[in-house]
Order: structure tokens, then sequence, then C-alpha cells
């Protein structure tokens, strides 16, 4: 059975920084639009969150590097008037045609005035450029950086958070010696509680350098396995000046992301985003650094990206060790007691002694490079990177996904990627793609087309073909797909943007693909759709809601007893309504309802899901509560819903709501003078149709599940 | 051997066809129109020459006769080609259209002549009715042919100046093909939108219901970048399948491709090319 809760850590700054922030900061902007931006800014962004989180199929995944730039835009605002191109694409929330409105407004007019000239121009409207304004400035003065300022100008930030389940999981009851001599796996070895410490500097956005420590539930602290302390550690030194020679140097853990993810890209990425389609269009940073809590997918080393007229070259080597389920090689076999590795692990969990025994096991010596060159709307890029390991990877055939991975794994210890990137300004549309071979001579490629039309319609066309036999290092490896758990794919994506009328928008992508090859619960190459249509209606100041519909046509195993092994038709919809309101500048409150039905072999599934959420932000007194009522419904599996949850900053949880039952969620926050933040927050999931929570060793009994999260924040 | 090769080519057809999704009673009176075809077989709020299929009403908003030819490979098989030609003569208040269309190849084609007549019932109002005549030949007439008659109607109103709806029922008559099992040809019933978001963007939307098939529901959207140049994409759905087309305009002529794209049996290619008087 799958893990029940997905805890995804994503710094959440929105419905807690941002009035936080506006209190100090000296924005134009009058108090109740703050109410406005944070709606809106906070819709669009849980979406995407949420939209990247459904099609994970890891349980624990981190998100704080996603959202990373916009925390730093956020304390240190971006200058529309000096901004290059690569610094509005940082901004997630400006796509293709806000970036080249601005640029080319810039080049015909000189400099922005206000906030306000924005909204005439091409894909710009009254509520984007009001999402805009926390993160952005209109100065006629360009501010240099000057480094004697970095130490007194530089922000510092210390986080500790502790979390824990208040139930006993079996995991971590007391057993018997008998018992452990015969399973050694049955019991984790540490205790229940998770602690996370994390240390930030920050100089404007040139300069940071931290460092992060995780201990994860069931590893051990400072005992046994884990003699220095915690199970995670991770450091990073990273400078970034985009005008100068030296444009950027990473030390440590960093991450390094080019094109459109189809050659080399560490760590995860946006998807689409149902508040705005037509952003569909990566702008890979290069290097970036690494801070978040993902075990797996980033780079240890150095790198460094140098900028000379109208090139820029970027050249990076890492050494990290993965985890590694692993074998040795056969005693008859020339290589007698050499290490075969057999699958790559990502979850970065390190509590039993099976676990434990696949920590570090193989080494991967990654060194590459990209070489872009950039003239006025014109962008090429070539990237080449090799991945060495210490060790032969063998696919384990026994575990019944021979066929299925037999493109996938081929027996190998390297992976050689090169690919080209483009991008192309036209007069009324923007082209862009990449093409990439591994080093069996597979080639990827995808190429996509953004046009806005019309005032009022814009659209996207991307197509992609991602063959079968491409090979490619899972965790350096990101590309647009549908589906992440298998990469074969070929698929058609219209998207459309559509202001049909004042304070409406309309976002609907369709998509048709195929695999060409067998994935999991689908054993023969199959095609599928997807559609998508979202409503939004942005009336009043303190009011919005949406209706989302979407539908998934899909193929997948039939669970009908059969001698043959055949794939039947399955359809999954899904329709919500969501609304936002504030009653005044310290009360808001969001609703929602949503729906599911999954149809195969003749049966519907269903699911429901309705949730209240409150948040309320004290006068006279630096607390807000933050709650959410939730009831729901589902009776399958594949009937499950999930919803964006506010937590504590930087950790996140999208728990997938399966079964009968509620779910309460309670938060408070307290700023303690300027520079202390302390959060509490305690969730419980009641089920009214179940005995237990969780399965095998993070099973409890009773039908409650009650969490508790504590965290402090301290700026200095 | 003539009859093996009937066989053969009949069971190609209709595995294929199964496969499309599109139910096998024959004449299910499959688009005809370029221009349609590329924004996702969507036409009945559009107005040209091949509203002489879609919605015969859009006749009487013409403003010279027109004539043109088109052809299509469905699937890229020739066996599946799809070849048309037309007419359309709008007077005063009222217009007249003519065409012909031929589904098929030498052992197995269905053929359908029509003749429409559309009137103007207010400024931005008009309604149409076509007669058409159908054959459906087996083997070279060895197997027999049959033939039948059936009746479309059609409305097209202009709400303003850039919204328009439109409706059209094929077969109202529910004409028969065969007295066996009592076989009719599927009557169709579409409702649409077309809307002018400017000169240079054309969207539309509809629903088909077809008497043997699911409810469709058809987008499709025409872009014209540069005068004389238009481009177009559509879909319709469940399951999705995207279309694509491109069309020039050179004096009096106008070239239209289209092409459907189906996830497993590929590309459908159809051009044409009108003249308007």
């Amino acid at each position: 059975m799958q893990l029940f809760f997905k805890h995804i850590y994503l710094k959440h700054f929105l419905g807690l920084i941002l009035p936080f922030y506006f209190s100090v900061s000296l924005a134009q902007v009058e108090k109740e639009d703050d109410i406005q931006n944070n709606l809106e800014n906070q819709n669009s962004i849980e979406q995407l969150i949420e939209n990247i989180a459904e099609q994970q199929e890891d349980a624990e995944v981190d998100y704080t590097n996603l959202l990373e730039d916009l925390s730093i835009f956020l304390a240190n605002p971006i200058n529309l008037n000096y901004a290059t191109r690569e610094e509005l694409e940082l901004l997630i929330i400006l796509d293709e045609i806000k970036i080249n409105s601005i640029l080319n407004y810039r080049k015909k007019f000189g400099l922005f005035v206000s906030h306000y000239e924005l909204v005439n121009l091409e894909g710009f409207d009254a509520a984007t450029v009001k999402r805009l304004i926390p993160f952005t400035i209109v100065s006629k003065e360009e501010k240099g950086l000057d480094f004697k300022d970095i130490f007194r100008r530089g922000k510092s930030t210390v986080l500790v958070r502790y979390q824990s389940y208040l139930e006993e999981q079996t995991g971590y009851t007391t057993a018997s010696d008998s018992l452990l001599n015969a399973r050694p796996n049955a019991r984790y070895l540490g205790n229940n509680d998770r602690y996370f410490v994390r240390y930030r500097f920050n100089y404007k956005n040139a300069i940071s350098a931290g460092f992060t420590a995780e201990k994860d539930p069931g590893e051990q602290f400072f005992n046994g396995s884990q003699k220095n302390g915690f199970d995670f550690y991770s450091a990073h030194l990273y400078y970034r000046n985009p005008r100068k020679f030296i444009k950027t140097i990473a030390i440590g853990d960093f991450q390094a992301q080019f094109g459109q993810g189809l050659t080399f890209w560490s760590g995860l990425a946006f998807g689409l985003n149902p508040s705005d389609i037509t952003n569909g269009k990566r702008n890979a940073p290069g290097l970036r650094q690494y801070t978040s809590v993902n075990e797996a997918n980033f780079l240890r080393g150095l790198g460094t990206t140098l900028k000379f007229k109208n090139f820029e070259l970027t050249g990076f080597y890492s050494i990290k060790k993965f985890d590694a389920g692993f074998e040795e090689a056969d005693t008859t076999s020339e290589n007698a007691g050499e290490l075969i590795v057999t699958s790559f692990l990502e979850t970065g969990f390190h509590r039993t002694l099976s676990e434990l025994e696949k920590k570090n096991k193989v080494v991967a010596n990654t060194f590459g490079g990209n070489l872009s060159f950039i003239y006025k709307t014109f962008k090429i890029g070539i990237t080449s990177v090799s991945n060495q390991f210490n060790a032969n990877f063998i696919p384990n055939q026994s575990r019944g996904q021979a066929v299925t991975d037999l493109f996938r794994y081929q027996t190998q210890n390297f992976y050689q990627n090169t690919g080209i990137d483009y991008s192309w300004n036209l007069n009324f549309a923007n082209l862009f793609g990449e093409v990439s071979r591994s080093h069996n001579n597979a080639i990827n490629y995808m190429t996509g087309l953004i046009a806005p039309i019309d005032q009022r319609l814009s659209i996207m066309i991307i197509y992609r073909n991602y063959d079968k036999a491409y090979q490619a290092f899972q965790p350096y490896y990101n590309p647009l797909v549908r589906e992440s758990s298998s990469l074969a794919e070929q698929g058609l994506l219209i998207g459309m943007k559509i202001l049909p009328a004042r304070h409406f928008s309309l976002n609907t992508y369709f998509e048709q693909f195929t695999f060409p090859w067998l994935k999991y619960r689908i054993d023969k190459p199959s095609n599928g759709s997807d559609f998508l249509a979202q409503l939004n209606y942005s009336p009043l100041r303190r009011f919005s809601c949406y209706t989302r519909y979407r539908r998934r046509d899909r193929y997948q195993n039939s669970s009908l007893e059969s001698d043959i092994d055949f794939v039947t038709p399955t359809l999954q919809q899904n329709i919500r309504l969501h609304f936002n309101y504030s009653a005044n500048n310290q009360l808001s409150f969001a609703n929602r309802i949503e729906k599911i039905i999954f149809e195969k072999d003749g049966e519907k599934k269903e699911g429901i899901l309705m949730f209240a959420d409150v948040k309320y932000q004290f006068e006279k007194i630096p607390l807000s509560l933050t709650a959410r009522y939730a009831v729901f419904n589902s009776n399958d599996f594949d009937a499950r819903l999930y919803a964006y949850e506010s937590d504590v900053l930087y950790s996140f949880s999208i728990p997938a709501y399966l079964n009968n039952g509620n779910r309460v969620y309670i938060m408070a926050k307290y700023a303690l003078g300027n520079n202390l933040d302390i959060w509490v927050r305690w969730a419980q999931t009641f089920y009214y149709d179940r005995t237990s929570v969780g399965s095998g060793l993070d099973e409890s009994f009773g039908n409650v599940r009650n969490e508790l999260k504590l965290q402090v924040k301290y700026n200095f | 051997m003539k009859k093996n090769n009937l066989i053969k080519h009949l069971l190609l057809f209709c595995s294929i066809i199964a496969q499309a999704g599109i139910a096998f009673s024959g004449n299910d009176n499959r688009p005809i129109g370029a221009r349609q075809i590329g924004m996702g077989s969507t036409g009945v709020a559009t107005i040209d020459l091949w509203s002489v299929h879609h919605n015969q009403s859009a006749l009487a908003f013409l403003e010279k006769p027109i004539a043109g030819i088109f052809h299509e490979n469905r699937f890229n098989l020739k066996e599946l080609s799809h070849s048309a030609i037309a007419f359309a003569l709008p007077l005063k208040n009222k217009a007249f259209g003519i065409s012909y269309n031929r589904f098929g190849f030498e052992l197995m084609n269905e053929s359908k002549t029509g003749i429409s007549y559309a009137q103007k019932l207010s400024k931005n109002f008009a309604a149409s009715i076509q007669l058409n005549y159908l054959e459906t030949r087996f083997g070279d007439s060895y197997y027999g042919k049959k033939s039948f008659i059936n009746a479309e109607i059609g409305v097209l109103g202009k709400v303003n100046q850039n919204l328009s709806i439109g409706f059209h029922i094929y077969n109202v008559n529910r004409s028969k093909f065969a007295e066996y099992n009592q076989q009719r040809i599927p009557t169709n019933f579409r409702l649409g939108l077309g809307y002018k978001f400017s000169e240079k963007v054309f969207t539309t939307i509809e629903a088909e219901k077809s008497s043997y098939d699911d409810t469709f529901i058809k987008a499709g959207i025409e872009y014209i970048p540069y005068k004389n140049i238009y481009l177009r994409i559509g879909f319709r759905g469940f399951p999705i399948e995207s279309s694509f087309g491109v069309g020039l305009r050179y004096s009096n002529f106008s070239f239209d491709f289209g092409a459907a794209y189906h996830s497993n049996l590929g590309f459908s290619p159809a051009f044409g090319l009108n003249y308007a008087f």
C-alpha cells in the first residue's frame, strides 16, 4: 500500500510573510490591495504546487528551491527599469509575453515611471500588475552591488524546526530480540521526530551562503549510525552578478539547469499552471544554489559561469554519493565481488539496517557545461554532461519490471547527454525548444510556440517526442512530461488563455499523447489525452473564485479476472469550485468543494472533498492564526484528491485525501520583536472507516493521526 | 481474386474506422472543407463555400459566388480518400448551393449529391434546407448498390458583429440504410458558436451528437497574422484529437490545407482550392 501522507517541503510565504513584510516596507500600495495581492498570488502559486504534487509519485519532496527566487525578490525587489531578460525570467509570475512587452517598451520609450504604466502593455492587466508589485520596484536609479556593504547589508536567518506524529507507529514500538534477530528491519532505529536546522546568509540577489541539516523520522541522532548528528547535511556558497565577466560561482551544493530539461536539469521544475497556462516555457537559470532537503537531485562540487560579449560559458564538476540497491557480482563471473547497482533511491530515508546499507553506496562523478549565444531576440545553447559511476548499473530483473524497463535502463556505468536548446522571439510569437542525444544515439526533442494573437487570447503549442531508449540519469533529468514515472512519451499539447470579459480569465489546455512503451500499470504501449479548463473570476478586491474541470483518458491494466493481461480504458474527471473572500484586513476565508470520478472496467469510484479555511491577523498583537476544517470521502486509491495546506515556513504538506474522514489543522505564528518568529502547528486526520492509519512500519492503531510542528526563525 | 481483394479491403476499412472511434453504419457525413478540418472539424458557425456541408444557411451571408474542390486522404490512405466539388451562388437575400462528394475507393464507396437553398429571414438571420441523393456501392456494383434520399436543415444567426450562433441537422428524416435490422443512417445534430476576437482572430466551438456515437465537443481558432495568410488549430474531444491548418489567399483564389492527428493512426491531410467569381 502506498504511503498515505505526502509531505512536501516548500517555502510558504504567502499567507504569513507577505503581511509581515508589508507592515515594514515602503510599498506605495494601499493596505486593501495587500489582501488582493495575497489572494491572487496565493491562488496561482498554490495551484502550481498542487499540480506538481499530484504528478509526483515520491512521498517526500522538497520544493524550497523552486520558490527560492521569489522569496529573494520579496526581500530585494527587482528594478523593472534595469533588470535583464534573465532576471525577469526568474520571476515566475512573468511569462514570455510579459517579459517581451517590458523589454520592448524600455527600448522604445525608455524608463518606466510607475508600476501602473504596465497595465497597458501586451499581456498585462490590472490584476497581474498588482501581483507583481511585492517583487518589483520602478526606480530611475540603478543600484549596483557594493561589496564593502556585504556584511553590513547582508541578512542572516537561522531556522529550527521540530516535527512529530503523536501516535505510536509500529516501527517505533519495542520488539523482542527474537523478532529482531529474525527480521532485522522490523523496526526503525531512531525516534519518531523530524529535526530541521537551516542557516542562510543573503546579500541582495548576489551572494547566498548557508547550510541545512535534517533528520527524518526513524533515523538516529548523534547515535549509532549517525555519529555526525543529522542524517543529511548540505552547505553552499553562491555568488551571482549578471553584469560581470564572472557571472556566477557556486561552491558546495548547487543545481545546474539548462534548456528545457531534456539534456540536464538537476532538481525540480514547475510544470503547467492552471491559472496561467501559456506560461509553459521553462527559463533555465543555469547554476543555482541548492537549499532543499531532497537527498538525491542536486550536485555537490563547484561550478562557474563566465560571460563575454554575447556568449555565456558554464562549467561544473560534481562528486556525489547516491543511495542505491546493489548486489555483488557473481563469483563465477570475471568481475567477481564487484559492486553492481540494481536501482537508485531518491527518498533519502536511512531508518532501518537495510536502508542504511544502501546509503551512499554509489559515487557519481558529473562534469559538464553549457555554451550559450544570445543575440537580441535569439538565444541558442549547447549543453553536454557526462556522469560516471564507480559501479555498473544493471537493472533488477527479478522485480517483475523487466519488460517495462527494457529500454529505460541499460547495463552501463556512465551516462552522456548532449543537447541544443533555442529560443527565438518572432514578431508575434516565441519559438523555443531543445533537441538532445544520449550516448546510445537515442534522440529526444521538444519544440513549442507561444503566441499572443489577441489582447484577450494567447495560445501555446508544445510538441514533444521522447525516445523510449533515451538514457538519462534520473536525478539530473527533468523534461516536460505528462507522467513522471517513465519518460518515453510523444505528445502534442495546446494551451489557451482567454480573457472573455472584465474580471474573468479562462485557461484551458488539451493534450493528446502516446506512450510508446509499457509503463507502471500499463502493460502495453498506449495513448491517452488530458483536458483542463479553469475559469477564474475576480470581480472585487475582497473576493475571487474559480472553477476547474479536468479530464484524463488513459489506459490501465484491467482488474478483471482473465487469462490474458489486457489494458482497459479509464476515465478520470475532477470538478472543483474554490472561493476566496476577506471580510476586512484581518480576516479572510477560503472554501472549496471538489469531486473526482474514476471509471474503469465498468465501475465508478468517487471521491469528494470540502473544506473551509480561515486566516486571522490580530491587530494589536503580532499574532496570526490559520485553520482548516476539511471533510472527505473517497473509496478508492484512484479517486483520491489533493489539497494545498498552509504550513510553517519552508515546509509544505499536500496530503492525499483517501477514505472517509475529517482533517483539521490550526497554526499560530507569533512575531516576537522584529527578529524572531515562532510557529506552532497542529494537524489531525480522523477516519470513520479505518481502525489503523498508515501501513507497514508507519502504521499506528486507532483511527486518528495527530501531527505537531514547532518552528523558530531568527533574523539578524 | 476479386472477391478476396474486396473482403481484405473491407476488413481493413472496417477495422480502421472502428479504431478511429466512428460508428460504422456508413454515410457518417464526414466533413469536407480543408479550412474546417484544420479547425477541428467545426463548421456550423463558419461562413464559406464549404458551408454547403456544415451549415447551408451560412451561404446566404456570402458576398460572391464561389466554386471549389476538396480532397482528403484519411489516415493518409488512398483507400480512404474523400473528394468533393461544390459551388455556391448567393443572390440578394437567398443563396443556392450544389455539391458532390465521394468517399472510399473503387471497391467500396459512398457518394452524396446535394442541392441546398438558404434564405435570409432578416438582416442577421438565415435558415436553409438541403436535399441529398446518396449512393453506396460495393465491389464495383458486383455486390450491388444502395441509394437513398435525405434532407438537412440549418440555421445561422448573427447576434452582434462578433458573435454568431448556428445549428444544423443532417438526415432529419432518419433515412433507412437497410430493411434488415431497421438500420438507419445516423442523424447528426450540431450546435455551435462563433466569436470574432478581432479582424485577425476568429474562434468557434460546437457540440455534435451523432446517433450511434458519443457527443463530441469541437473547437477551432483561425488567426490571420498577415493579410492573406491564415493559421488554424483545433481539437475534438474526447478523447482529444488535435488538428491544424494553413490557408493562403491570392487574387480570387484561396488554397487551404488542414490535417487532423490521431494518436494511433496518424495524420489525415486535406486540401482545398476555392475560386471566388
